[in-house]
């Protein structure tokens, strides 16, 4: 079944609000010092999360004078669901061996810098896959 | 499955582009239907076979 997906009103006011909460939270972790450890070695968590909010607005920007409305037909939804099913079977597949890595030689990397890794190369699998995937389909 | 959308498109004289916006597609699912890449639903079956003046889905789809 074709859908449309438009960017309404009501998902407008929901990323304003969040690009508020993650700005004010931003501002206020850095006033009262919370999570002022270094993050990744680069900054503390409220200067990521005023940045993260800056490019929301940014892209909800772009997005509101640009893709109003969007076209998602049966096929790419048939292709979404077949690379979310085939990402998190690799996923599955990763953390087994990675578990069996880090009996043999231990990880020593960062938790928060493996996590980043972790997600960046899930979304670029997912980004890859869906290109393979539309080709064949 | 085998499709004879392009052969009835040609016929109708027009492209992927206009079929697929009277069946509410991408241009990109009418040519992965006519390479015969992608099995529709029945709806999207249906839909095209009322766009292309066909009476039975048969007439378009034919199964392998």
């Amino acid at each position: 079944m074709t859908s449309k997906k438009v960017v309404t009103k009501k998902s407008m006011i929901f990323r304003i609000v969040f690009i508020i909460f993650l700005i004010v939270s931003g501002a206020l972790l850095n006033q009262f010092n919370i999570g002022t450890n270094e993050l990744f070695g680069y900054s503390t968590v409220g200067n990521y999360l005023i940045f993260i909010g800056f490019v929301m607005v940014l892209v909800t920007t772009i997005t509101y004078f640009t893709k109003r409305e969007k076209i998602i037909d049966e096929r790419m939804e048939m292709l979404r669901n077949k690379t979310m099913t085939l990402t998190f079977t690799v996923f599955i597949f990763a953390a087994f061996a990675l578990i069996i890595w880090d009996g043999i030689w231990p990880i020593t990397m960062r938790y928060s810098m493996f996590i980043s890794y972790a997600v960046c190369t899930m979304l670029l699998f997912y980004v890859i896959a869906y290109k393979v995937l539309e080709r064949r389909y | 499955m085998k499709t004879k959308i392009r052969e009835f498109r040609k016929e109708q004289k027009i492209t992927q582009e206009e079929l697929a916006a009277i069946v509410d597609v991408t241009r990109q699912t009418i040519n992965s239907l006519e390479q015969g890449k992608y099995n529709p639903s029945l709806e999207l079956a249906y839909k095209i076979t009322k766009a292309l003046n066909k009476d039975k889905i048969e007439d378009v789809f034919i199964m392998d």
